[in-house]
C-alpha cells in the first residue's frame, strides 16, 4: 500500500521520531510504514490521520485488489 | 500502536511446550541407565515435568501487564512471524525427536539438546532476520 506519510510528515516538519512520539509507535515502525515494507494496522491509521488532520483515505493510497 | 498484545501468552505456552518436550526426552533417555544417580535423576525430570507450567505461570502471572505497552505493532508483527517459524520447525522435527529417543536411548540428551538449540535457534535467527528486514533503512 502506497502513502503520502513522508510528504505529509515532511511539510509538517515532524521527524520520523516526533511522528512516531505522537503516533504511540517506534520510529522503525514509522520508517516501515512510509517505505511501503509494513501496512499499518487500522489503529495506527487513526492515529497517524488525526496527527496530519485528514483522513485515511486522502494519507494511505488503497488499490483495488491489494490486500485481499 | 501500542496495546494489548498476546504475546506474552505466546511465549509462555512456548517455554512450557519446549521444557516439557526436553524434560521428556531426558526421562525416556535415562529409561535404560539403571543406579541411585538416575534414579534421582528420573525423579527430578518427573518433577520437572509437573513443574514446568507451574513456574512458568507464576513467572507470567508475576510479570504483570507491564509489556502490553512496551512493544508497539511492527515488534508484534517480528515476533509473530518468529514464533510461526520456530513453531513450524519445532513440530516439523518432533518426530524425529521422539523416534531418536525411542531408538537410540543412549544418545537422547545429546538429540533433545540438539532439538531445543535448533528450535530456539530458528527463533531467534528468525527474529533477527525480520527485525533487520522491517526495521532497516
Amino acid at each position: 500500500m502506497n502513502n503520502r506519510i513522508r510528504e505529509l510528515r515532511e511539510s509538517a516538519g515532524l521527524t520520523q521520531a516526533a511522528l512516531a512520539e505522537l503516533t504511540g509507535v517506534s520510529r522503525q515502525a514509522i520508517n516501515a510504514v512510509e517505505t511501503g515494507k509494513y501496512d499499518p494496522s487500522i489503529w495506527l491509521a487513526h492515529a497517524v490521520s488525526k496527527v496530519f488532520g485528514r483522513p485515511i483515505e486522502e494519507i494511505f493510497i488503497f488499490e483495488e485488489g491489494e490486500g485481499k | 500502536m501500542k496495546g494489548k498484545n498476546s504475546l506474552r501468552k505466546l511465549y509462555a505456552v512456548w517455554s512450557i511446550i519446549i521444557s516439557e518436550l526436553f524434560a521428556a526426552s531426558m526421562i525416556i533417555c535415562s529409561a535404560s541407565a539403571s543406579g541411585l544417580f538416575w534414579d534421582i535423576f528420573r525423579i527430578f525430570g518427573a518433577a520437572a515435568v509437573i513443574m514446568i507450567p507451574v513456574i512458568v505461570y507464576v513467572f507470567y502471572r508475576l510479570r504483570g501487564r507491564d509489556n502490553n505497552a512496551s512493544s508497539d505493532e511492527l515488534e508484534q508483527l517480528v515476533l509473530q512471524k518468529s514464533f510461526a517459524l520456530g513453531g513450524l520447525v519445532s513440530f516439523s522435527l518432533l518426530p524425529a525427536l521422539m523416534l531418536m529417543c525411542f531408538l537410540l536411548p543412549q544418545y537422547a540428551g545429546f538429540t533433545a539438546f540438539g532439538y531445543s538449540v535448533i528450535a530456539g535457534g530458528v527463533t531467534k535467527i528468525a527474529a533477527f532476520l525480520y527485525n533487520r528486514k522491517y526495521s532497516s533503512h
